[in-house]
């Protein structure tokens, strides 16, 4: 909350920043840039995916040259979102009590700070705020070692946090002509498609459930990103400490985790949202991502317990034509260490697709479906799950240079763990509104 | 294709071989992983009374050492993430031991002691369950305990005979076991009504077929029944099969548990070495033939008969229509018994820091390894988990001899 109160100050103060249109004009393109927000630019798909959710990506901004011909820093741009999601969730196998729930569900708000104060320097400050978040100590327990029903001790089990308040906090460098971009702070390893999406970007509400068994959260690192061909490729190398790797109970967990990602359009970058808005020619994509660690479990009070190896690899193929898009990932993780033999191995994948229509030049509509399949704990007891998700998106100001600046979700969600027999299912509504 | 398009395909061709390159080596047929020591455990080898060991979801690993002819019980648990937290010796203080693990969740697991239901947390936390009953306070006996917990994300349940110091028959109940919550609901008497003297012979579970099945007998009238019966994992009674020529079975007289494949044929073997076999439609006794049967094995689906045949350790197949094929030699037993035939090096991480140790002279806790009354617990593929005896200190009676859990390949052949 201070660090808002402190935003919106600086935004008020730094007169440099540029007039920001407000209300039914929010995500207009700023005047300076009207070609470039008319069209879908070749690089639609920016360095940073988290830092243009609602309204014209920075380059778009940052053309306004000083007289020695260098752009003008930009001291501060405002962005941010609000996903109110409102429905139900039936899951007929469990307690009375969990049965139904139902009233706001993965509501989240984010506030993006971002700008280039100096040329070839960037940052981007990404705040987003959710239920899922501060669920950091994941158990207490009594503990009765000699079953007289006196408690000889309490155990608390900690798990790294899945969700974090930071989805970026990053400073960025941009040597050789924007050729290369270094990013180093808090943010997503761009290891699947999914994960380098921002958070409005996503055809549904979240993200792919597969996705988020492989790898959620964003993560401590520093990052090297190409973008030659004027997007048509796009390539990454990056280090992180791999805080958002789920390490045993009681243990800390050591290793960089190397990230690499390659990306190939070769008919031209896709849309930057999960759906066609411009009805634009065929288009595709390949990619696949990387991520490797080899590291060593620490016991909580500081000594060696084992060495492991984290690997985690993904394949993904996007088609976007005339309004179709769709997109498909496979992913796979095996974890091993050197006391256990016991490979923690998990495969998934998703397809998921959408078909954007203009009802009419200022409303448009978008049905959605995705399907997602992972199978976790494959060398000792393989579970499996299986998720159906099917949506209408309702974009009432289509008109708007960013359609998605006003969107109306409505989506079914299902859940079903073949191995365990259970089944979840979810009506939600989420109205999305970008700032 | 452009230059470029051919590129980007080579690119994504080549990293999607890495794709499916990034798979888990599994362990050889009785080949050892690394060795973990435990503890010193009563006994010396070659008949220590240790069950095979057990995991959780998480990978901790879960030892229960005892028999049911005696009322000690010792339970370990060796975390995943290093350390052995032991001193869990909780039974109903009755004259039976451990009868075997009922199973686990994501962090704990369940033992059935006697009359107790035990379970025993990755924490080294070890509590009686459903001790009492929460409305009367009388005291509550476990008759039977299907050892299968059905762990799912929302509930984590098992279905149990449960019986009151009050009650003439046991009750089939539901066991929630989530964490917070353990409630026994759904309680279902005993049919039929008018049955007395309900004695439990044998019990068994399968996870694939989502079903318990329990070998019992009572008294209805003046006749003396007894049946094998299948229930749901709601504790539903789904059929009843009656048992021809049962001969005398004790109680609690089949070895380990009642194993069934994936078909629905259960089959159980008796301490005097008859196999009942029996599946939803009928049931009948077979004498094993050519080898001196330890217990009935289910791996991978498949019913297994293992024992020894001319002093070696050997296994038969149970096929789906009850037959059972002749005995072969067990690899996977004789090539750990090569693997312990020197000294083997051992992880002795039970304190921080971890170090290695070495046991001189290794030996399996039983005359085999693998052969055992109890089923090998599936740790990883194609691979469970087996004792290892070290040094003994005393002798006779008192002896106790320190255990190492190692990983090991298993195939049934």
């Amino acid at each position: 909350m201070r660090l808002f109160v402190v935003a919106v100050v600086a935004a008020l103060v730094f007169s440099t920043v540029p007039a920001r249109a407000q209300g039914a004009d929010a995500g207009a393109p700023p005047p300076e840039a009207p070609a470039a927000a008319a069209a879908p630019a070749p690089t639609a798909e920016p360095a940073a995916p988290t830092v243009a959710p609602g309204a014209a990506p920075k380059h778009e901004v940052d053309v306004t040259r000083q007289a020695s011909g260098e752009p003008a820093p930009v001291l501060l741009e405002i962005h941010g979102y609000v996903q109110p999601a409102f429905g139900a969730r039936n899951r007929p196998q469990a307690l009375p009590r969990d049965r139904w729930e139902y009233g706001g569900l993965s509501s989240r708000a984010g506030i993006i700070l971002s700008g280039t104060p100096a040329k070839d320097f960037g940052y981007v400050v990404h705040l987003s705020i959710d239920a899922r978040q501060l669920a950091v100590i994941t158990g207490v327990e009594l503990v009765d070692r000699t079953g007289d029903g006196g408690a000889d001790g309490i155990v608390t089990q900690r798990s790294a946090a899945t969700a974090t308040i930071f989805e970026e906090v990053s400073a960025s460098y941009k040597p050789l002509g924007g050729f290369v971009t270094m990013r180093a702070g808090a943010m997503r390893m761009p290891f699947t498609v999914a994960l380098r999406s921002a958070n409005t970007a996503l055809m549904f509400a979240s993200r792919p459930g597969p996705n988020e068994v492989f790898q959620s959260g964003a993560d401590l690192g520093g990052l090297v990103l190409a973008e030659p061909l004027e997007g048509r490729i796009r390539a990454s190398v990056g280090a992180f400490t791999g805080v958002s790797l789920v390490a045993p109970p009681n243990t800390t967990s050591r290793g960089l985790v190397w990230t690499a990602r390659f990306d190939a359009n070769p008919l031209g970058p896709l849309p930057q949202a999960e759906i066609d808005f411009d009805r634009g020619p065929v288009r595709f994509g390949l990619g696949v991502g990387a991520l490797y660690r080899n590291g060593t479990f620490y016991s909580s009070n500081g000594y060696e317990l084992a060495e492991n190896r984290d690997v985690r690899v993904s394949g993904s193929v996007r088609f976007a034509a005339l309004g179709f898009f769709a997109q498909a990932e496979v992913l796979r993780r095996v974890v091993t260490d050197n006391v256990s033999s016991r490979p923690n191995q998990a495969s998934g994948g998703y397809v998921q697709a959408s078909y954007y229509v203009g009802v009419t030049k200022s409303i448009g509509l978008a049905p959605l479906g995705r399907f997602g399949l992972t199978v976790e704990d494959e060398a000792t007891l393989p579970r499996r799950t299986r998720w159906i998700e099917g949506g209408l998106a309702f974009f009432p100001r289509a008109d708007l240079p960013k359609p998605e600046t006003v969107r109306v979700l409505v989506q079914y969600q299902g859940e079903r763990r073949t191995t365990e027999d259970e089944t979840a299912h979810a009506a939600l509504g989420q109205l999305q509104l970008l700032f | 294709m452009t230059g470029l398009s051919r590129f980007a395909c080579t690119a994504s061709l080549v990293l999607l071989a890495a794709l499916g390159s990034s798979c888990a080596e599994s362990l050889g047929e009785g080949q050892l992983g690394t060795p973990r020591a435990l503890a010193y455990v009563l006994g010396s080898p070659p008949d220590m009374q240790v069950l095979p060991p057990i995991s959780d979801r998480s990978g901790n690993i879960y030892v229960l050492a005892g028999s049911r002819k005696a009322p000690e019980t010792s339970a370990f648990v060796m975390r995943t993430g290093g350390g052995v937290r032991a001193g869990c010796n909780v039974t109903k203080g009755d004259r039976v031991g451990p009868v075997g693990w009922v199973g686990f969740a994501a962090d704990r697991a369940f033992y059935w002691a006697g009359s107790a239901l035990v379970q025993l947390s990755w924490s080294g936390d070890c509590r009686r369950m459903f001790d009492r009953d929460p409305v009367t306070g009388t005291d509550l006996f476990f008759r039977a305990v299907f050892p299968w917990v059905a762990d799912r994300p929302s509930r984590t349940t098992a279905v149990a005979l449960v019986q009151a110091s009050s009650d003439p028959n046991p009750l089939t109940v539901i066991l929630d076991l989530t964490e917070g919550g353990q409630v026994i609901t759904t309680p279902r008497a005993f049919e039929p009504p008018g049955a007395r003297n309900v004695v439990v012979h044998g019990v068994g579970a399968s996870a694939t077929l989502r079903q318990g099945f329990l070998v019992t007998s009572f008294q209805d009238g003046d006749v003396t029944r007894v049946e094998a019966r299948f229930y749901d994992e709601e504790g539903a009674l789904l059929s009843r099969v009656g048992i021809p020529d049962p001969g005398t079975i004790p109680p609690l007289g089949f070895v380990g548990f009642l194993q069934a494949n994936d078909a629905g044929l259960v089959a159980g073997l008796t301490e005097d070495k008859r196999i009942l076999l029996f599946d939803r439609s009928g049931a009948r006794w077979v004498e094993p033939r050519g080898m001196e049967p330890v217990g009935i094995h289910a791996w991978k689906g498949a019913l297994w008969l293992v024992g020894t045949a001319q002093n070696q350790p050997a296994v038969a197949s149970i096929a789906d229509n009850g037959a059972i094929g002749g005995p072969i030699g067990w690899d996977s037993s004789n090539r750990i018994l090569g693997e312990l035939g020197g000294p083997i090096e051992v992880t002795d991480d039970r304190a921080p820091p971890r170090r290695t140790m070495r046991f001189d002279t290794p030996r399996p806790t039983s005359r085999f390894p693998l052969v055992t009354a109890h089923a090998s617990h599936p740790y990883a593929t194609d691979g469970t988990l087996t004792l290892i005896a070290g040094p003994t200190i005393g002798d006779g009676p008192g002896a106790y001899t320190l255990l190492a859990v190692a990983p090991v390949g298993v195939l049934y052949p």
